[in-house]
């Protein structure tokens, strides 16, 4: 009877089909009653055979009712589809015994990574959703409830809550793709653990699957996932061997300056990463705009990253398709690809912040813009917008590659701080000290005591970035030309970097880092008020070396990756009566969800896409016309493809409070929910079809 | 044979032509009361010599041969052989057992209805279905043949059904109309109750005058102590005896069935079987007792014919006249 505990049967209802039994009874009782008479000759004979074998007969007909009974039980049996559940198996490995009811949610990986290719030539995402389906098969119908949470950028589950219909979600498992997503992990075990905590049954057993493919990127960014201490968590990973397979990535693609000018020489570059125990050598192809035009061998050691450059000018304005590509068989073949979009202007935009009318001669603003934009048109390499200080707000700084402030009044808490937060994400700035010059603590690499006198620059820092501009005839030129009132500094900060001093030795010139970005500042100002410098040609020349310099930062918008919401702007004007308007993903699709608006900013068109599902290029088209495009690449930390050991992932999970957690490889302990036990059906068909098989072998041997 | 002679169940001209030039004759000495074509133990006056005796007086003076007289001065007597006509008397058996007519006429094995509707309908046959045979039928359709070449032949036939004894005795004669009369009186009698053969043959061996033959058309389903009994007493009075054991083809091999219960004929006894499970046994007992029944015959100078009615009546008697003739 103890062994009849752990038998359970899977449709009880069908053991009324034990009722068949009657048949052979009814046809062995019929076969007594209805068999022939026949009138004969004489039976003497007969009756003298039957009288040594009736004994044996009446055995022999026993038996044989007693076979075809128990081939019609069994044959029912099967029906009623009995498993065994082993009880070592079921109460050590999921802690539940064979009456109680499970809850299980299932969280399975599909992120960028799963699509690796394991030592069998099996995706690690094929191997991960054929175990989803098995740990599914395990459970019992009709009495375990389930859901499953595919793992990517955003979790979502199958169902809203947990469900007995496990046949649904087996169909979601096995229809499920690996995305280009980095996992959220903690998302995905968040949103399970709260399916468990939500489901209505108090008594069932809580556990929660996860199967991974074990990146160690991924689990040692964990997070705060929060874990409820009665779920008992299985993670199973694919158990690659431990041996992380080797994989070559290019990522992080940058170009340099981030919007060049036509004609321009432009520094593309990505970053290559070797993640293996072994050198190699990989070719690099740089392509723009779909057409090879580059290509390097690049040696690699062992697990190192290099950046890889190439210099390009393009002929053209707009935006141009930058794609870096390496030909490797590694193990992820999603990440040999790097996608960049880069915005050629044809000529820089300058910002000039300033107070004063710089239409006006004798400005600062007017001197800037005569210096950097003497044709005032398109033979110009700088396009200088002027904005008064009270109107530096919000995005207006967006875009722009350089902001000159000169004669300002004052600049206010806002203005300062929309500035800072300019040059800090990466922007380049040249203050300019006039009579009123702005005293921003933030962005000065000095404090301004007070303006006399200012001699002339003498002494300068030729070789520093920012005035490689100037030639040796310009050094003297300076040297000779007064410049006007200059503000007398102190307190200079250790990380500026004095770019000229005056004849008196003190700094008129420095620059220093803030943030992502650089800012310049001058003691001196081009204004009418303060001296002539303006008017000299050398200014000319100080502007143009300065503005060349410092408009050459690298792109530094944060990257795009799948699974985040993307803004394309549009770099074509947009025609409100053409055609729809659609975005076309890296597969040829039209994205859904997209939002077209209008940035506050630029005044330009921008479409905002809610989810990038897929790395490459997403194309803002309107008819056969393209307004615009944006790159997406997978997140580098999903090419890293070493596996967490179990040990150290057991090691993570116990920090995040998990009471009952085991670890270990797909292939190492089978299936992790044992619910469902092993089915005996096939046992039982077996057994009817022998019992019919050793039926017919008897009355063959008999008959013989 | 006359010209109007009414038709009779058990003598079908067609099948009988065939056997008209055989001859049935018996292998012993006949004692009748006409010449006739058999030899007989009585001298007479043929033309076959056959011996001289001493002459007696009072012996007619025309039987002394004079030319041995005259080589050697002693009469002596011409003895000649003398053949006679023969007396064949037909012992029929007619007890129930003998009226089994195969279990295709109890509808049991075989086609079902319904399939040999299907037959019938996709093959046609031209004339109505013969009803099966009977042993009886069998046995009197033997019988009648043999009675037709005995009176073709100008010898006597007579005839007797052994049902509760002898019954239907008929004083042989070899006129046609007898014939007719004996193939009437077969047709007229239904197989019934036990035969008691062996009284049978006692009381034919009280009627027979003289040495002939007597034919048992029997499936002897008797005591055999008491038939070899009587058969001894009728031998010992020189007449020549020849058994037809009469079996039908169910018999010799039991029929197609799975289970059944088999009732005797004339017991009621039921026994159940499964046919294929005593097969074998019941075909090595039967092959017993047809073995004992042919030594213990032959051993008293019997002849002992097997019969089956799966075999033609005309064809089993064709083949037994001319294994007769060859050993004549």
């Amino acid at each position: 009877m103890n062994a009849l505990a752990f038998i359970s049967l899977t449709s009880p209802i069908m053991l009324l089909g034990a009722a068949l039994v009657a048949l052979p009874i009814a046809a062995h009782l019929l076969n007594r009653k209805a068999r022939q008479r026949v009138v004969f000759p004489s039976v003497a004979l007969l009756s003298s055979v039957s009288a040594s074998q009736s004994s044996f007969f009446k055995l022999r007909r026993w038996l044989l009712l007693l076979l075809r009974c128990a081939a019609v039980v069994l044959v029912v049996l099967a029906f009623v589809r009995p498993v065994w559940l082993n009880p070592a198996s079921s109460t050590a490995a999921t802690g539940t015994t064979s009456g109680d009811t499970a809850a299980v949610v299932v969280v399975l990986d599909v992120s960028a990574s799963t699509r690796q290719i394991l030592g069998d030539g099996q995706t690690a995402a094929d191997r991960l959703r054929a175990q989803a389906v098995r740990e599914l098969g395990q459970l019992r119908p009709g009495t375990d409830y389930a859901n499953v949470v595919f793992a990517d950028a955003n979790p979502a589950a199958v169902f809203d809550v947990l469900t007995r219909n496990v046949a649904a979600l087996r169909l979601a498992v096995e229809a499920a793709t690996p995305s280009d997503h980095r996992a959220d992990l903690a998302g995905a075990m968040s949103l399970a653990s709260q399916l468990l905590a939500d489901h209505d049954q108090p008594d069932a057993a809580r556990h929660l699957l996860v199967l991974t493919d074990g990146q160690r990127t991924n689990w040692d960014e964990l997070g705060d996932a929060q874990l409820p201490r009665d779920v008992q968590l299985i993670v199973q990973t694919v158990g690659n061997d431990n041996t992380a397979a080797a994989n070559t990535a290019l990522g992080s693609p940058e170009s340099r300056p981030g919007r060049p000018g036509v004609g321009v020489p432009t520094e593309l570059s990505v970053e290559v990463a070797h993640f293996s125990d072994t050198p190699t050598r990989v070719r690099i192809d740089l392509l723009i705009d779909d057409q090879e035009v580059d290509s390097q061998w690049v040696r690699l050691t062992a697990n190192q990253r290099k950046r890889v450059s190439f210099t390009r000018r393009f002929e053209s304005a707009g935006q141009h398709r930058i794609k870096y590509r390496i030909e490797s068989d590694d193990a992820l073949a999603l990440d040999n690809t790097a996608a960049q979009v880069v915005d050629c202007v044809r000529r820089r935009p300058v910002i000039v912040v300033g107070d004063a009318n710089p239409d006006q001669p004798g400005t600062a603003g007017y001197y800037v813009t005569r210096a950097l934009a003497p044709h005032n048109g398109d033979r110009d390499r700088f396009l200088v917008t002027h904005l008064a200080s009270t109107s530096v707000r919000g995005d207006a700084l967006a875009g722009t590659s350089l902001v000159i402030v000169g004669d300002v009044d004052r600049l206010d808490r806002v203005a300062e701080a929309t500035l800072t937060r300019y040059v800090e994400d990466g922007g380049a700035c040249l203050l300019l000290a006039g009579n009123r010059p702005a005293r921003s603590d933030a962005l000065l690499p000095w404090q301004l005591i007070a303006q006399g006198s200012g001699g002339k620059a003498v002494d300068g820092e030729w070789e520093a970035a920012e005035l490689t501009g100037f030639s040796v005839e310009a050094q003297d030129t300076l040297a000779r030309t007064a410049l006007g009132r200059v503000w007398r500094v102190s307190n200079l900060l250790p990380e500026a970097r004095v770019l000229l001093r005056n004849d008196r030795g003190e700094p008129v010139l420095a620059g220093r880092p803030v943030g992502d970005g650089r800012v310049v500042a001058a003691a001196f100002s081009p204004s009418g008020d303060t001296g002539d410098l303006g008017k000299y040609g050398v200014f000319v020349v100080l502007m143009q070396s300065l503005a060349e310099r410092l408009t050459t930062r690298a792109d530094t918008r944060r990257p795009d990756f799948p699974g985040r919401p993307i803004q394309i702007a549009a770099a074509d004007a947009v025609d409100p009566r053409g055609p729809a308007h659609r975005i076309e993903t890296p597969d040829g699709q039209t994205a859904a969800g997209v939002v077209f608006g209008l940035d506050s900013g630029t005044a330009s068109a921008v479409a905002t896409v809610p989810v990038s599902d897929r790395a490459g290029f997403y194309t803002w088209r309107q008819g056969p016309a393209t307004l615009g495009q944006a790159a997406v690449n997978i997140d580098p930390r999903e090419s890293d493809l070493r596996e967490l050991p179990s040990e150290a992932l057991a090691s993570t999970l116990e920090q995040k409070g998990v009471a009952t957690a085991s670890v270990n490889g797909i292939g190492d302990g089978g299936e992790a929910l044992r619910f469902g036990g092993a089915g005996l059906w096939g046992w039982m068909l077996m057994g009817a079809l022998g019992l019919l098989c050793v039926e017919m072998g008897l009355l063959g041997g008999w008959r013989r | 044979m006359p010209a109007a002679a009414a038709p009779s169940r058990y003598l079908n001209p067609a099948e009988l032509a065939p056997l008209r030039h055989l001859v049935f004759a018996s292998r012993r000495a006949v004692v009748g009361h006409y010449a006739g074509k058999h030899a007989s133990p009585q001298r007479g006056h043929s033309v076959e010599f056959q011996d001289y005796r001493d002459y007696t007086p009072g012996d007619p003076l025309g039987e002394i041969d004079w030319k041995v007289y005259g080589r050697s001065d002693k009469l002596f007597i011409k003895l000649f052989e003398h053949q006679s006509d023969m007396t064949v008397n037909l012992l029929v058996d007619a007890s129930a057992s003998m009226g089994y007519r195969g279990l295709r006429s109890m509808g049991v094995g075989g086609l079902d209805k319904d399939k040999r509707k299907r037959r019938r309908r996709l093959f046609p046959s031209p004339q109505a279905p013969k009803p099966p045979t009977s042993k009886y039928d069998h046995a009197c359709a033997m019988a009648a043949a043999v009675a037709f070449l005995v009176t073709q032949q100008q010898d006597k036939v007579g005839f007797g059904v052994a049902q509760r004894g002898l019954q239907h005795a008929v004083r042989p004669a070899g006129t046609y109309p007898h014939l007719h009369r004996l193939t009437g009186l077969m047709e007229s009698v239904r197989p019934r109750g036990p035969a008691q053969l062996a009284a049978a043959i006692h009381a034919a061996a009280r009627q027979a005058k003289r040495k002939g033959l007597l034919l048992i058309f029997s499936d002897l389903e008797e005591d055999p102590d008491a038939v070899l009994a009587a058969l001894n007493r009728y031998m010992h009075r020189g007449h020549e005896v020849i058994v037809f054991h009469t079996l039908h083809a169910d018999e010799l091999t039991l029929p197609d069935l799975s289970e059944a219960i088999f009732v005797d004929s004339e017991s009621g006894r039921e026994v159940r079987v499964d046919v294929e499970d005593v097969r074998a046994e019941y075909d090595a007992k039967m092959k017993a007792q047809l073995d004992r029944w042919r030594r213990l015959l032959t051993a008293r100078g019997v002849d002992y014919n097997l019969v089956s009615t799966a075999t033609p009546y005309h064809e089993a008697l064709r083949g037994y006249l001319f294994s007769r003739a060859s050993l004549m």
